[in-house]
């Protein structure tokens, strides 16, 4: 049993998650009518469980009644078939005074126009956006090189030395400590190197499994969150990807070629995710003369303000 | 131009909830969906929002690996969005006979009825999981929403089947005491 969660606790998450034998289900079931606590802390838990699958559920909620606010296949119904055939057929029943046949064909090609100018004002944001990112990064071999160097640095640490340093808050021995540096630095290579081969999927599990480890390691904590961020970005998750781009751009410690691409990706994730949003990501970027990406910015604002 | 994926494609992205996957396969598929939907419903609201919640039990039924490869994604949605639009009338006690008949013939599996959370509770457990980090996010997404077992898991994120089930436990603690508090 695990000592963090009390002895109520792990059974509430044991039945919920279906391991419980028969009996102790049973059992379990029979302390839920006779307990109140335990049956209010079970509670609890089951809608805690609720709220997750709800959360998740959202996410694809917002993508779908994003889709549906596409105008442009805006499919008609049988009923709308029907409604439009009956208008028709009641109107040429009817005779027409000639100064209104006028007026309504001058409406009719004034509507026609409008209606034809307006078509193509809705920019298609999925192809703005597979125009304008980029899944790989130029950098990737020399972060690699720059990583690899580091592996084989060695501060000449033998066995006999019993000397202690500091590393990540604790007081261990120096041999010790270079050989989780060089665990770390490894662990880091290993999702940088999963990035390079397009797995996107498993570069996402490494550096996620890495930010969570060493959350306070500088300069290799930001160029993780950026891999991080980029890989999120690859498997479609912008969402993510942004927040991530969102911690790495806060650190202080950042190379500026990928903060650059941080900035970049990030104003253009929000044409996936909020269109209104794009405008004042991409304008920062517009307003930075050392920006990589400013006539980029400068062209893709122009584009959508026109 | 909208980009066109075959259905294998189209598999993999809706597993990984991939918002061009989604948009696509709804776009797609809605105005054929749609007419078949508004052959059992009068309103436009009712089919479209029919059709939206036929499109997320499609990408659910992906995501849990309950898709039936047999036949293709499109009849399938289409399938979906017929069931739920008879399913639709049956609780608005609007079947006629014949309607009965069609429904019974479905063989389409019920999904599971989305029980009802307070709004004011799905927010705290929304900001809860914000906050959480994003190991125990994504275990226990994976493992209550995605339906993983445990041990596919570990494999996966290269763990011990130990360290990751108790882990979850923590995760699901401690995203109840950020709600308490």
């Amino acid at each position: 049993m695990d000592k963090e969660l009390n002895q109520n606790e792990q059974r509430i998450i044991d039945y919920l998650d279906g391991v419980l034998s028969e009996a102790e289900s049973k059992q379990f079931e029979n302390d839920l009518d006779n307990d109140a606590s335990l049956k209010s802390e079970f509670e609890k838990y089951q809608k805690l469980i609720l709220g997750i699958k709800e959360y998740e559920r959202e996410k694809i909620r917002n993508i779908i009644s994003n889709s549906s606010d596409h105008k442009s296949e805006q499919p008609t119904t049988n009923k709308q078939n029907l409604k439009t055939f009956k208008m028709n057929d009641s109107t040429v029943q009817k005779r027409r005074n000639p100064w209104y046949s006028i007026a309504a064909a001058f409406f009719l090609v004034a509507a026609g126009a409008f209606w034809f100018l307006n078509q193509n004002t809705e920019p298609d944001y999925n192809k703005l956006f597979a125009d304008n990112y980029k899944k790989e990064v130029e950098s990737v071999d020399s972060h690699l090189k720059q990583l690899g160097t580091k592996l084989l640095a060695s501060r000449g640490v033998t066995e006999k030395d019993t000397g202690t340093v500091l590393y990540n808050g604790e007081r261990i021995l120096a041999l010790e400590a270079e050989q989780l540096e060089k665990q770390r630095v490894n662990n880091l290579m290993d999702g940088i190197t999963k990035f390079k081969s397009a797995d996107w999927k498993n570069a996402t599990i490494s550096l996620n499994t890495y930010c969570e480890s060493y959350a306070t390691a500088g300069e290799d904590y930001s160029k993780a969150l950026f891999y991080l961020a980029k890989s999120k970005m690859n498997e479609s998750r912008y969402t993510d990807a942004i927040d991530d781009y969102n911690k790495f751009l806060n650190q202080s410690t950042k190379d500026q070629e990928m903060q650059d691409i941080a900035e970049w990706d990030r104003a253009i994730s929000y044409l996936q995710v909020d269109q209104n949003k794009v405008i004042e990501y991409l304008d920062e970027i517009a307003q930075n003369k050392r920006h990589k990406f400013q006539d980029d910015a400068k062209g893709l604002m122009d584009y959508l303000k026109a | 131009m909208e980009v066109v994926f075959s259905d294998n494609e189209l598999i993999k992205g809706l597993a990984q909830r991939s918002e061009k996957h989604i948009r696509s396969v709804y776009s797609q598929n809605k105005v054929s969906a749609i007419g078949v939907i508004s052959k059992y419903l009068n309103s436009e609201s009712e089919c479209e929002s029919i059709y939206n919640d036929s499109v997320l039990t499609l990408v659910e039924n992906i995501i849990l690996k309950k898709f039936n490869s047999t036949s293709s994604l499109s009849t399938y949605l289409i399938g979906i969005a017929k069931f739920k639009a008879l399913n639709h009338l049956r609780k608005k006690k609007m079947l006629t006979t014949e309607l009965k008949q069609e429904f019974v013939d479905l063989k389409y599996e019920e999904p599971n009825e989305h029980m009802e959370l307070a709004t004011d509770l799905f927010n705290l457990t929304k900001k809860g999981l914000d906050k959480l980090d994003n190991s125990c996010k994504e275990i226990l997404i994976k493992f209550y929403y995605e339906e993983q077992k445990l041990k596919e898991m570990a494999k996966q994120m290269d763990l011990s089947y130990d360290f990751i089930r108790i882990k979850k436990g923590r995760c699901l603690k401690k995203l109840k005491n950020f709600i308490a508090s």
